[in-house]
């Protein structure tokens, strides 16, 4: 016999959250589109140049090597071409942009009441509130191009984890930065955004956690671009060092403008021997932003290296976390989400190198596009020469809101060691009318019943968010599949 | 970089019999190519597949339009089916032909075309024009026989599917002269990884295939190519289907030191369907490059690629598949596999299978699989008697089990039993 409860549970859910005003789909972008007035103590014009560079790395009174690396990061910026793959960049407008901007806030406060009240406003309104902050180790808030916010739990500071804004880490501690930043992890000759952010790269977050110390609750940062054509240059450093386990998860957003936003963060991370590391991130920029953002790992002998990433927001999204199975004996999962409305195109997926011995990797990734939105699936499996009995298991989904919609998978896989086992597979179809019709017999409207459907599909991946984002994951789904059935 | 020049084209019009519009075609063609790029054949594979050393493109123009390799064409001439030599066009093709043929010469079947694949319809040194007339059923295959020599062969074959009509073509591509190596092994040389013969003296072998199903048609075509393993090989396969036209595609790869080859489906009107099998074993340092594609541009086609094959030794294979639906295609499905046995300790198998859908009413998959011989199967085997050698030459004959049905010609099975044999020998088994 059919169990009913599930159903009506999900019913009464929906129905309650649809009388709650708060919970309005209206109400809730609003949030995320809402811009403050630009309240900026220091500003460069807009465009890219040598001169900008420099300025950059004078404002933070960088040492000479990290002026160097910037000024190297620039030339290859300007020798790489465009890719000659993927979404159209064209309408990306890299002289208008804005590449550093200073909120009028006091760098780094340790206080949330040192925060400049409209951006703690903001920060609150995006659902950061304190109630969320106390089931965390530390958090992080960026405002346009600098950290605003920071703050780690003394137990956790007393057991040598570091939890800082990047240039203060830089600052503290230069020869770990001088060891570990954009050197084997992302060389800034990897691609040309990641060149772009070597050259003019500010704020974002570093992290160390020291040999054996396993954080129990997760570290957050939060990133928020505000001003009209900024540009977000965060750089993430990461270390997780010998038998060190932590988690990180990173919201993003921006409110809307006429004008194109762009964001080529990057992200680092040095999962060292038999460590763990999980990283978490819902990037939700406003739809008028090109997120071209850059992560990569590298796993160490018997590492463990999970990554959970949703994209729902921006105009264009290229990005592909990537691990690197240096060690032997390490591991890799993904599991992602993508969404595409209308007018947005999210071109993501992951990419895993095996080189160790008995590695394996999981890529699991799920799509849903709707009003005419493109999402295509990327990604690269390569197996190495002596990558012994490597596992391999990649498997896409692509759900489609409508007849106008796009789905892509492009999967590429590459194999050169035979005691290899690989695995693709993928599948595009529509919210089955059966299954609509099925939940309808049973008593829900048939919005409710799409959405329980899409919740059912993207559920793989929510299951394994902390719960706050489980559930704003879930009203972002609901919100933008709001008016596409029914 | 230029495969051939303006004045090359020249000297080679110069000799041809051909109606005016045939040589239109290739004047439209030669203007494309020398625009187009050259292809990159990194694409897709860590260490990138090339030409064979000493390889040069600029060989592969034929001179005076000549080559020495000969066509054996077998028919049953009463069934109504009509095979023209390019020679023969302008004279002993009816007018009405002609005015179909030259109706579908259009640039819609060049999809994703690279500088070769015009410089095949440029230089063109061997075309035959297959019509096969309305509602007419040919139960006996059409068997057409390329014994290749030396000299750039470059062959086009134009087959026109009436309405209501079927039928059955195989085609198979061996060199005049195997250049034998060894005794044994059929006589013929087949994976001896110490000499790859790569002499510089490569013969080149290219051929464009097309068939145009107006509608209501079955037709399938079975291609082998067994040439030399020091021949370079581009092939282009290419349907366009009609209305409920429904082509069966069976691409079978075993010689060539570099192998393309393509097979693109255009699934142009309702109904249509297309069902492409493409097998290989391939060993040695060869490099084979497969390529399967459905183009689903009408309501409910449906296509079903699979590729498979095995590795032995330093060979490299990358296979690429495309399903790409249109936003006119509703209710259609598209699925593709791909499978590879690595077999060889050097060899690298490299797969893409894209999926564009442009389309929500449809039902799309696919799915990639490379791994060695399962230590599992084995061991089954292994307990029913059969010696380690026997035991993993039965699984990956097994595994080719859909090429191997396909071949009847019993010395071209025998030649791909010799090469399951050797690939299976030099992996140390048994």
């Amino acid at each position: 016999m059919v169990n009913k409860r599930p159903v009506r549970r999900v019913a009464r859910r929906l129905r309650t959250e649809r009388s709650n005003k708060n919970s309005h789909p209206a109400a809730m972008r609003a949030q995320y589109d809402r811009k403050n007035k630009e309240n900026l103590s220091f500003q460069l014009p807009e465009g890219l140049s040598e001169e900008i560079v420099r300025e950059i790395s004078k404002q933070k009174k960088e040492p000479g090597w990290m002026l160097a690396k910037r000024l190297e990061g620039l030339k290859i910026f300007l020798q790489k071409p465009l890719p000659s793959w993927g979404p159209s960049l064209s309408r990306l407008d890299l002289s208008r942009i804005r590449y550093y901007l200073r909120p009028d806030a006091s760098k780094n406060a340790t206080r949330w009441e040192d925060v400049p009240q409209d951006i703690k406003n903001t920060f609150e309104r995006l659902g950061i509130p304190e109630a969320e902050r106390k089931s965390l180790a530390g958090v992080g808030a960026q405002y346009e191009s600098e950290i605003v916010y920071h703050n780690l739990k003394k137990e956790w500071e007393e057991q040598g984890v570091i939890f800082l804004d990047c240039d203060e880490g830089l600052k503290k501690f230069p020869e770990m930065f001088r060891r570990y930043f954009m050197t084997s992890c992302v060389p800034a000759a990897l691609h040309k955004f990641s060149a772009l952010h070597a050259a003019v790269w500010s704020g974002g977050t570093f992290i160390y956690i020291p040999k054996g110390v396993k954080l129990t609750t997760p570290l957050q940062a939060y990133f928020r671009m505000n001003a009209m054509r900024g540009g977000q240059f965060e750089h993430t450093l990461i270390i997780i060092d010998e038998g060190a386990e932590a988690q990180y998860i990173e919201g993003c957003s921006a409110p809307r403008y006429d004008e194109s936003a762009l964001h080529a963060g990057c992200v680092e991370i040095h999962v060292l021997k038999n460590a763990r590391m999980r990283y978490s991130s819902i990037e939700n920029w406003s739809k008028n932003t090109y997120n071209l953002n850059t992560k990569r790992a590298i796993a160490h002998e018997g590492a463990i290296m999970e990554w959970v990433n949703g994209n729902m927001g921006s105009a264009v999204t290229m990005l592909y976390p990537a691990t690197v199975l240096a060690g032997d004996n390490s591991s890799t999962s993904f599991l992602g989400i993508a969404f595409a409305g209308k007018s947005q195109n999210q071109d993501t997926g992951s990419k895993v190198i095996h080189i160790g011995k008995n590695t394996s990797s999981v890529i699991r990734s799920k799509s849903i596009s709707k009003e005419g939105g493109i999402t295509s699936y990327r990604g690269l499996l390569s197996i190495r020469k002596g990558a012994l009995n490597a596992k391999a298991s990649v498997s896409c989904d692509a759900l489609m809101g409508d007849a106008r919609s796009v789905s892509n998978t492009y999967p590429s896989i590459d194999v050169v060691e035979r005691s290899a086992s690989v695995a693709h597979e993928a599948s595009v179809g529509k919210i089955s009318e059966e299954q609509v019709c099925y939940l309808r017999s049973r008593g829900l409207d048939e919005k409710a019943a799409a959405q329980m459907i899409v919740s059912g599909f993207i559920e793989p991946i929510v299951k394994e968010l902390p719960l706050e984002y489980a559930v704003e994951l879930n009203r972002l789904i609901s919100l933008e599949m709001e008016g596409s059935i029914g | 970089m230029v495969i051939a020049s303006q004045e090359q084209f020249n000297d080679f019009a110069q000799g041809l019999r051909e109606p005016g519009w045939f040589l239109d075609h290739r004047k439209a063609a030669l203007a494309r190519m020398l625009a187009a790029q050259i292809p990159d054949f990194r694409q897709g594979l860590l260490s990138g597949i090339s030409f064979p050393e000493k390889f040069e493109l600029s060989d592969i123009t034929p001179e005076n339009g000549r080559h020495d390799s000969t066509v054996a064409i077998e028919y049953d001439k009463s069934s109504g089916v009509s095979i023209f030599s390019s020679s023969e066009v302008s004279q002993a093709m009816p007018a009405e032909s002609a005015a179909l043929f030259k109706a579908f010469l259009t640039e819609d079947w060049m999809h994703d075309a690279d500088a070769l694949a015009w410089h095949q319809q440029a230089f063109a040194n061997d075309a035959l024009f297959i019509r096969i007339p309305k509602d007419c059923a040919v139960s006996k295959p059409i068997l057409i026989t390329y014994s290749c020599g030396a000299k750039p062969l470059l062959a086009s074959i134009f087959v026109l599917a009436e309405k209501g009509s079927s039928a059955k073509l195989i085609m198979i591509k061996k060199s005049a002269v195997q250049k034998v190596k060894k005794s044994g092994e059929g006589g013929r040389k087949i994976n001896e990884g110490d000499d790859h013969n790569y002499s510089g003296n490569q013969s080149y072998v290219s051929e464009d295939l097309r068939v145009f199903a107006v509608g209501d048609n079955e037709i399938e075509v079975t291609a082998v190519q067994a040439l030399d393993d020091s021949s370079v090989i581009v092939q282009r396969r290419t349907s366009w289907q009609g209305k409920q036209a429904a082509v069966k595609w069976d691409d079978v790869c075993i010689g060539g030191a570099f192998c393309r080859s393509e097979v693109i489906s255009i699934l142009a009107e309702k109904g249509s369907s297309t069902k492409s099998v493409s097998s290989f074993i391939v060993g040695e340092r060869k490099r084979f490059m497969l390529s399967n594609s459905a183009l689903h541009k009408s309501q409910f086609t449906v296509s079903s690629l699979l590729t498979r094959g095995a590795l032995a030794q330093e060979s490299k294979v990358f296979s690429k598949g495309l399903i790409r639906i249109d936003p006119e295609a509703s209710g259609s499905e598209g699925f593709q596999k791909q499978d590879a046995l690595l077999l060889g300790k050097g060899a690298e198998a490299a797969a893409m299978p894209n999926l564009e859908i442009m389309n929500d009413d449809v039902k799309c998959g696919h799915g990639v699989s490379i791994s060695d011989i399962d230590d599992g199967r084995m061991a089954y085997l292994m307990s029913r008697g059969l010696d380690e050698r026997a035991a993993a030459q039965l699984i990956v004959e097994g595994f080719l089990l859909p090429a191997i049905e396909l071949i009847t010609d019993i010395s071209l099975r025998s030649l791909l039993f010799s090469a399951v044999r050797a690939a299976v020998a030099r992996t140390g088994r048994g």
